[in-house]
């Protein structure tokens, strides 16, 4: 060996250099980098998982949103159905109850109407009599003379109707 | 103030007694001075007053004809009397 110019000596320090290199180069380098690729690729992989679970919970909350749209679309449908048909039905009521209210009102004004119609015709007839009479009266006072007064007496007492 | 009975009793008794003598006495109301004729027509028609005491008395309100009261009752005879039962029968009409 020396003749082909190796040193066994330096040969075999080289030798156990290099496995000293590897070892320690096992030990404080590649383990703890397989290890942080490990962990990266857990981590990753977590991730990944997470992610797919946030995207599925995100379709649920969506699907749920859209049947939560729709049911509140139809229970506002509902609501506005009922509340349009209740509105009619107090408008009708509303509406029944001032038609009845004005039918008696007007019953009442024509009652009234005639009534007052009645005793304005009966004042005025009233008034007619009593101006009648008063004409009458006041003619008779001045046109009777006594013996014609006496004629008259003569005349009631023949026919002698008497009023108690 | 107090009344001594026997003015009060006194007083009463001359009260009824001019009563029974108005209710005894007929009075005819006419618009003018009735005769004798038309008199004894008035009590021929009300023989129920014939032979009582009477007195005429005048009042041209009633134009014509009498108003014959005894006490409180009243023959009404007159004119305007009539001419009141007409208006009355007027104001009943419907």
């Amino acid at each position: 060996m020396e003749n082909l110019g190796i040193d066994a000596k330096l040969l075999i320090a080289q030798m156990i250099n290099f496995i000293l290199f590897f070892l320690i180069v096992k030990k404080f380098i590649v383990k703890p980098f397989n290890r942080f690729v490990d962990d990266e690729k857990a981590k990753e992989k977590k991730t990944e998982s997470l992610r797919k679970t946030i995207e599925k919970q995100t379709e649920t909350l969506q699907l749920q949103e859209s049947e939560l749209k729709q049911k509140m679309k139809k229970e506002m449908q509902v609501v506005l159905e009922k509340a349009k048909k209740d509105g009619q039905t107090i408008k009708d009521e509303m509406l029944a109850q001032a038609q009845k209210e004005m039918g008696i009102l007007k019953d009442k004004s024509q009652t009234q109407l005639v009534q007052e119609k009645k005793a304005l015709e009966q004042e005025m007839k009233n008034k007619l009599a009593e101006m009648s009479m008063l004409v009458i009266n006041q003619s008779l006072q001045s046109v009777l003379d006594e013996a014609t007064r006496k004629r008259i007496t003569e005349k009631i007492l023949n026919n002698s109707k008497v009023t108690k | 103030m107090k009344i001594d009975p026997e003015v009060k009793n006194r007083l009463k008794q001359l009260l009824k007694k001019e009563v029974e003598q108005k209710n005894k006495m007929v009075v005819i109301k006419s618009a003018y001075q009735l005769d004798n004729n038309e008199i004894n027509m008035v009590f021929r028609v009300l023989p129920e007053f014939s032979g009582m005491a009477y007195e005429v008395v005048i009042d041209p309100q009633i134009m014509a004809g009498v108003i014959v009261q005894q006490g409180s009752k009243i023959y009404n005879l007159s004119l305007s009397g009539q001419l009141k039962s007409l208006s009355n029968k007027i104001y009943e009409i419907d």
